[in-house]
């Protein structure tokens, strides 16, 4: 049984190799790269076609958009679906978001506090972020997969992995957050629970948006109010 | 084959184990099995809190078969060289090559297109030759060794993994609570899919006959036109049908009188499109309108023509009286609700159909009685 097969099988399986998980996840973007991947992605057929390029053009040279950063978020979930997640200030995104299944509170720095408390069929994008963490099997089928060994991440046993999207056909809620513009990326899954430990967005195999966990525990228990709202 | 390692390894490369294929596909179905699996997908679904919708197109009068059977031969070649050929009742053929598409069916000639080059390779039946795609929706178990086409196969039963939710099959697959797919052993595609529901198959695609890496005639991507035959483009094909109108304006296009409903909430929107009579694809005068109410989320269609068109009264509707006016209606059976109600009527030399998938029997024959000319524009100069 080859790296390969072992990585794509705990990949698919994941779902069913913890219940609960503790993470800090660091995010960096390289602002200059981003952007030539999307203007890249702009200039072709389907990027014209999809209005992506028209998209490109409207934010333009605006150096905010461009930005290279990097920040931090914590993240703690438990089955069957409860989640936490935190975001430093320099992490653009919710600064604090709770989700219990269907329900959701969230606190944004700039737009204040919100929840879907009055009517469950409103969504958000608490937990959007994490979730091809926890589960990648999205990424099986719309990449084509090769492994480039084996690492250690956040003290856990990685292999890694090179995907080349595949034209056409896979659509998903998670390839679409992905971004039609990523045409290929490297994953760390870890070896043994099947979560991605880092998801790396290449452009011409050069890393243009990292997410990586930097510390992880999986099945412990949390204190009480870990899933309630401030 | 051991495990599902070996299989996952198999099918992330199966999209690319081939230059060339020439296949032929049959595809059976039981329709209504599969409307009864539909059905359960679409409870399941709002079950979970989601919200289900299913746009009917293209009801007919007759009574759809409960079997029907499709044989597609299919010829694939790298780089975006396809062709499609369905054989049946609806006859059509499909060549593409880079990026233009050529279709042509009895009904509509030949139409081309230009697509952009990457919509992957295999057409309509692309699943069969990327089936780790099935994966991220589905809980997979192996079974045994088969045979299919004349190829060793492994038996691949799998489950969706939340019930109700698709696996990325199709929408004919939608509902089954159960999957056998057999997995070429060599190159990893799928020889077949069967979908069952409650242990009863009733959506099967499989190879009859399949070889890859044939030296193929290029001739085979290519459309040659028959005699008489000439290439439109969509824009060609679209032209003739005007969207956006108000009702005065398509009152005032239509030759025959139009009708409408003589009020509807005020929170309800209709959407109006007018097509002149077409040869290709043979189709009468007709004007559409489609209201939809943005705080019921309801919505109801009306479509007029010139009496004559249609069957007056189609078999199987039932008739109702409209105070002198003669109409028929027909309801579907509980099971099938994503199926519209439908009202048929003729009226001062126009014939109007009103239908809805959220209306109710009673409420779509009350239209149908409150139904008045539609008021025309004011005449210029």
């Amino acid at each position: 049984m080859g790296e390969l097969g072992d990585a794509l099988v705990a990949m698919h399986g994941a779902r069913h190799r913890f219940r609960s998980l503790r993470a800090t996840i660091r995010e960096w973007r390289d602002g200059p790269l981003s952007r030539q991947a999307a203007v890249r992605f702009g200039e072709t057929p389907a990027g014209k076609q999809s209005g992506y390029a028209e998209l490109i053009d409207g934010v333009g040279d605006d150096v905010r958009e461009w930005q290279t950063s990097e920040g931090a978020w914590r993240l703690w979930f438990e089955r069957p679906y409860r989640l936490r997640e935190e975001r430093d200030e320099s992490v653009p995104g919710i600064e604090l978001g709770i989700r219990e299944g269907r329900r959701w509170w969230m606190h944004d720095r700039r737009f204040g506090s919100h929840s879907n408390a009055h009517d469950l069929s409103v969504g958000s994008e608490v937990g959007a972020q994490a979730e091809p963490l926890l589960d990648p099997s999205p990424f099986l089928g719309a990449f084509r997969f090769e492994t480039r060994g084996r690492g250690e991440l956040a003290g856990r046993e990685a292999i890694l992995l090179y995907g080349k999207r595949r034209p056409g056909g896979v659509h998903s809620l998670a390839l679409d957050r992905l971004g039609d513009e990523v045409s290929e990326l490297e994953l760390a899954v870890d070896a043994e629970r099947g979560v991605l430990l880092r998801r790396s967005l290449l452009l011409d195999e050069r890393p243009y948006q990292v997410t990586e966990l930097v510390a992880v525990a999986f099945d412990e228990p949390f204190p009480a109010g870990t899933f309630a709202p401030r | 084959m051991t495990d599902l390692a070996e299989l996952f390894e198999l099918w992330n490369a199966a999209p690319e184990s081939f230059d060339t294929l020439r296949a032929t596909i049959r595809h059976w179905q039981d329709t209504e099995l599969q409307e009864e699996a539909l059905e359960r997908e679409m409870s399941q679904s709002e079950e979970r809190g989601g919200s289900s919708h299913l746009i009917v197109i293209g009801l007919s009068d007759g009574q759809e078969p409960k079997v029907s059977e499709q044989t597609i031969r299919l010829w694939l070649g790298r780089p975006g060289r396809m062709r499609e050929e369905f054989e049946g009742e609806y006859a059509q053929t499909r060549v593409l090559n880079g990026r233009k598409l050529w279709v042509r069916a009895p009904a509509i000639g030949v139409i081309e297109q230009d697509v952009d080059g990457e919509s992957g390779l295999g057409g309509h039946h692309r699943i069969l030759f990327s089936p780790l795609a099935i994966a991220p929706g589905a809980e997979l178990e192996l079974g045994g060794r088969t045979t299919v086409a004349g190829r060793a196969g492994i038996t691949v039963r799998a489950a969706p993994r939340t019930p109700g939710e698709p696996i990325g099959l199709g929408l004919g697959a939608g509902g089954a609570d159960e999957y056998e797919l057999v997995a070429d052993a060599e190159r990893g595609v799928l020889l077949k899919i069967e979908c069952r529901l409650e242990g009863a198959p009733f959506d099967i695609v499989e190879f009859v006959e399949i070889s890859f890496d044939e030296q193929l005639d290029p001739g085979v991507f290519e459309l040659s036109l028959e005699r008489g035959e000439r290439v439109r483009s969509h824009k060609e094909l679209a032209a003739g049908h005007e969207h956006g109108l108000t009702l005065e304006e398509a009152a005032g296009r239509a030759s025959f009188r139009l009708f409408v409903p003589d009020a509807v909430s005020p929170s309800a929107h209709a959407m109006v499109m007018y097509s002149k009579t077409q040869e290709q694809p043979p189709s009468p005068e007709r004007v559409h309108i489609h209201y939809s109410d943005v705080e019921t989320e309801r919505q109801f269609s009306l479509e007029e023509q010139p009496a004559g068109t249609h069957e007056a009264r189609p078999a199987g509707f039932e008739p109702v009286d409209l105070e002198g006016v003669q109409a028929w209606v027909w309801a579907p059976a509980k099971r099938r609700r994503f199926m519209p109600v439908r009202v048929r009527l003729e009226r001062e030399g126009t014939q109007i159909e009103l239908s809805s998938q959220d209306l109710g029997r009673d409420e779509l024959v009350d239209i149908a009685r409150r139904l008045v000319p539609a008021p025309k524009p004011p005449r210029s100069g």
